[in-house]
């Protein structure tokens, strides 16, 4: 049953000295070279080198009053490599229509969209915002969300050339933002009914531009407002009340917004509740999307997020905002209704000197926060980042192992010294050359998703598991068991 | 025949010459005149106000503990104290009123004339040295190096290769990776923990080299564990050796009132003198 020791057995004898050697330079180099700097910047890879783990991963930029091409590039290409894939973006109709219905200013727009399309980032593009021209009856500046009902074919053109002109490199567009707020909504108590009537003719509008565009209903404000309020409509009043007037037909996804405003903020795994301000404020509102016969129906978070500015009524320690954060991103993947999670903000054109800067990634120089650096860490899969120490211990144990496997290779080289070792023992042999493989697989398939992220762990892992079947056969080789 | 009233010329002459010298002598002093007025500073609505109603308004931020907050009631602070202390420098029956303002209006509500001064633990924004004037700084909030006594690091310099351990997202952390950031040859090891606190126990305990940690965590720590021969316990005695950069906290003050600007900062000067502003410091931050 099991072959004689020949010239096939060979090879694996040799593989596995290799692997001996392979492991003893890699230490020798390790050891003389210096341990890279722990908190190095991260270096410019190409984008092909990123391989995110988490493919909900993404940020809200602010890029709308950015001038300046070169930092809207580098904003974006620090986006992906921080290993998010997906990155939300205002477009403000009054930036791109300044003067009139006829004239178009996309110079700024095209620099946004191609950037995020040269890092491969997918980009939800939100569109709001009035014109002077288009609101007559209110010119003032204070007053630019104010769309008249009149005007809503009017903004719907707009966001059909909007469409029509980025139709392969947007996909996702939002209506409108936090349209339950009357400061968002002209300076108007919020009117979920009129807002369905704008979705109407948008939706069509849009979706004749472009087949396959995703319109996302517009994010609204979380608040417990009262219904007496005419500050705000409580976000999953206003959500149903647009259903019970027949606005469900025309959206494709709901963009939510998801800031833990309690006393303290709460973690993002705490439980929702329609009286609770927190990150499942996202499931409060599917509960009405899959009550209103929408479960099929995605959720897009697209602000969102912890804040700590010692000021701020809401903040939270700078580790929980950190824990947190990373908390979050991984939450998603429990959702599956959730394609993405893209958190305020990633970084402003310009300090504000207010508690708003502390909800930043990077600051307004694209100088890396230490939030930046840590949500890396997490989405690029460099588990140990900040620790080579644990990378030189993984490359020890495999050397270890590696050196105990060719121990007993040489030891029992000879087929009879295996056949004279009794049952127990050729048993304990087998568990050492069993062990021995398993953890050559595992530790192979670590080092190499640190190095090379999914496809250096998958090589890797492959590697390791025909050090591991050579193991294994070798010693079944020299069992010579009839 | 000579003409009536007629002057011979060299009399002309003589009186042309007068009359231009006194030309030239009433035009310099005229011109005296406009430059001493000139320089003379446009009256001080602000200072008159002040002095005028015996009350200096304090624009405060009344949730930032320790500078400035409701305790039972009652505001109180580093901050409340200081703005006590200006009020009495800039005469001694002025009082001081607290007017509680959200951080985001601080600004406005200066420019809007609802109040004198900005006393709320104002850090320097250059951007906005155009509308405002600004004092000298009253307090640094930059993180602190600390090490513990007879550590071999005298400076930040000398952090290369050591452990510092720092409040992970903190501002300490983004001091410890920006030193990083400039010394990649020598980095230091940074070790992250959740609390300040954390770090200077672990400093204490000698898993670490240094800590980088904000002031106020800083001065609790050593009001916690004073330096006392009799505890006999080394590990407790830490030292501030540096600061890592400058965040300065100052007063702010409309730019047209230049004359109160500068009995605020006189205040302030004469505060660091006497030694009022270590005693506050030693009140609320310990």
């Amino acid at each position: 049953m099991w072959a004689k020791p020949n010239n096939s057995t060979k090879w694996p004898r040799y593989l596995l000295f290799s692997l001996l050697i392979l492991t003893f330079a890699v230490q020798v180099y390790s050891q003389a070279s210096p341990p890279p700097a722990p908190v190095a910047p991260p270096s410019p890879l190409s984008v092909g080198d990123i391989a995110p783990i988490n493919p909900k991963v993404g940020v809200h930029t602010r890029l709308t009053d950015e001038p300046d091409p070169a930092k809207i590039d580098q904003a974006l290409r620090l986006v992906r490599e921080m290993g998010a894939s997906w990155v939300v973006e205002y477009f403000p109709w009054n930036y791109i229509q300044p003067t009139d219905a006829n004239h178009y200013d996309w110079q700024h727009a095209d620099m946004v969209v191609n950037a995020a399309a040269k890092y491969r980032l997918t980009l939800i593009a939100r569109l709001d915002g009035v014109p002077t021209w288009a609101r007559p009856d209110h010119p003032e500046p204070q007053m630019w969300r104010y769309l008249a009902a009149a005007q809503y074919g009017v903004f719907a053109r707009f966001v059909t050339a909007f469409t029509a002109r980025y139709r392969e490199r947007v996909r996702y567009i939002i209506i409108w933002n936090e349209q339950n707020t009357a400061a968002e909504w002209g300076e108007r108590p919020p009117d979920p009914a009129a807002y369905a009537a704008l979705m109407q003719q948008v939706y069509p509008a849009a979706k004749l531009a472009n087949p396959q565009v995703i319109i996302l209903f517009g994010g609204l404000a979380p608040n417990l407002e009262p219904p007496s309020s005419t500050v705000a409509m409580n976000d999953l009043t206003y959500l149903d009340a647009y259903y019970k007037v027949g606005g469900g037909a025309y959206f494709d996804a709901l963009a939510a917004h998801v800031y833990p405003l309690s006393v303290p903020p709460a973690p993002p795994d705490d439980p929702p509740a329609p009286d609770k301000l927190n990150f499942a404020r996202a499931v409060q509102l599917r509960n009405i999307m899959v009550a209103n016969g929408d479960a099929a129906k995605p959720i897009y978070i697209t602000e969102g997020g912890w804040n700590d500015n010692r000021r701020f009524t809401y903040a939270v320690r700078p580790a929980q905002r950190i824990t947190y954060t990373i908390g979050a991103y991984q939450q998603a993947l429990q959702w599956d209704w959730l394609p993405a999670v893209s958190l305020w903000a990633f970084s402003l054109p310009a300090p504000s000197y207010t508690y708003m800067d502390n909800y930043t990634f990077v600051a307004s120089d694209l100088v890396p926060k230490p939030i930046y650096l840590e949500v890396q860490k997490y989405a690029r899969g460099r588990l140990c980042y900040n620790s080579p120490m644990f990378e030189q211990t993984a490359w020890l144990i495999l050397l270890l192992t590696a050196a105990v496997v060719l121990g007993l290779w040489w030891f029992f080289r000879s087929p009879n010294a295996l056949r004279r070792a009794d049952r127990l023992a050729r048993g304990l042999l087998l568990l050492v050359a069993g062990i021995s493989a398993i953890v050559i697989v595992v530790v192979l398939g670590y080092l190499g998703a640190v190095l090379g992220g999914l496809p250096g762990f998958i090589i890797a892992a492959l590697f390791g598991l025909v050090c591991a079947v050579a193991i294994v056969m070798f010693f079944f080789a020299h069992a010579d068991v009839s | 025949m000579v003409p009536p009233f007629t002057i011979n010329s060299k009399l002309k002459a003589q009186n042309s010459k007068l009359i231009l010298d006194l030309l030239a002598v009433t035009a310099i002093f005229a011109l005296g005149v406009l430059i001493y007025y000139g320089r003379q500073e446009l009256p001080d609505a602000a200072l008159q106000r002040v002095q005028a109603s015996h009350t200096l308004r304090v624009g405060m931020d009344p949730t930032f503990a320790p500078f400035g907050s409701f305790v039972d009631g009652k505001l109180m602070g580093y901050d409340v104290d200081l703005a006590a202390y200006i009020a009495g420098a800039i005469g001694p029956d002025v009082r001081w009123e607290i007017v509680p303002i959200a951080t985001d209006a601080l600004y406005s509500k200066l420019a809007a004339d609802n109040v004198d001064v900005l006393i709320s633990a104002l850090p320097f924004v250059y951007e906005r040295s155009a509308d405002v004037i600004y004092s000298r700084a009253y307090f640094d909030a930059a993180p602190r190096l600390v090490v513990p006594v007879g550590s071999s690091i005298g400076s930040a310099a000398d952090l290369g290769g050591q452990r510092v351990g720092v409040e992970l997202g903190s501002d300490s952390d983004a001091a410890a990776r920006r030193y990083n950031r400039d010394h990649t040859a020598a980095p230091l090891t940074l070790v992250t923990y959740d609390l300040p606190t954390d770090a200077l126990t672990a400093l204490a305990a000698d898993k670490l080299e240094a800590a980088i940690v904000d002031p106020l965590t800083f001065a609790a720590w050593q009001a916690a564990y004073p330096h006392s021969a009799s505890r006999g316990i080394g590990e407790e005695r830490l030292v501030n050796m540096a600061a890592m950069g400058s965040v300065p906290y100052v007063v702010a003050v409309n730019r047209t009132s230049k004359q109160l600007a500068r009995r605020v900062d006189a205040a302030i000067a004469r505060a660091q003198r006497d030694g009022t502003l270590d005693g506050l410091a030693a009140k609320w931050f310990r």
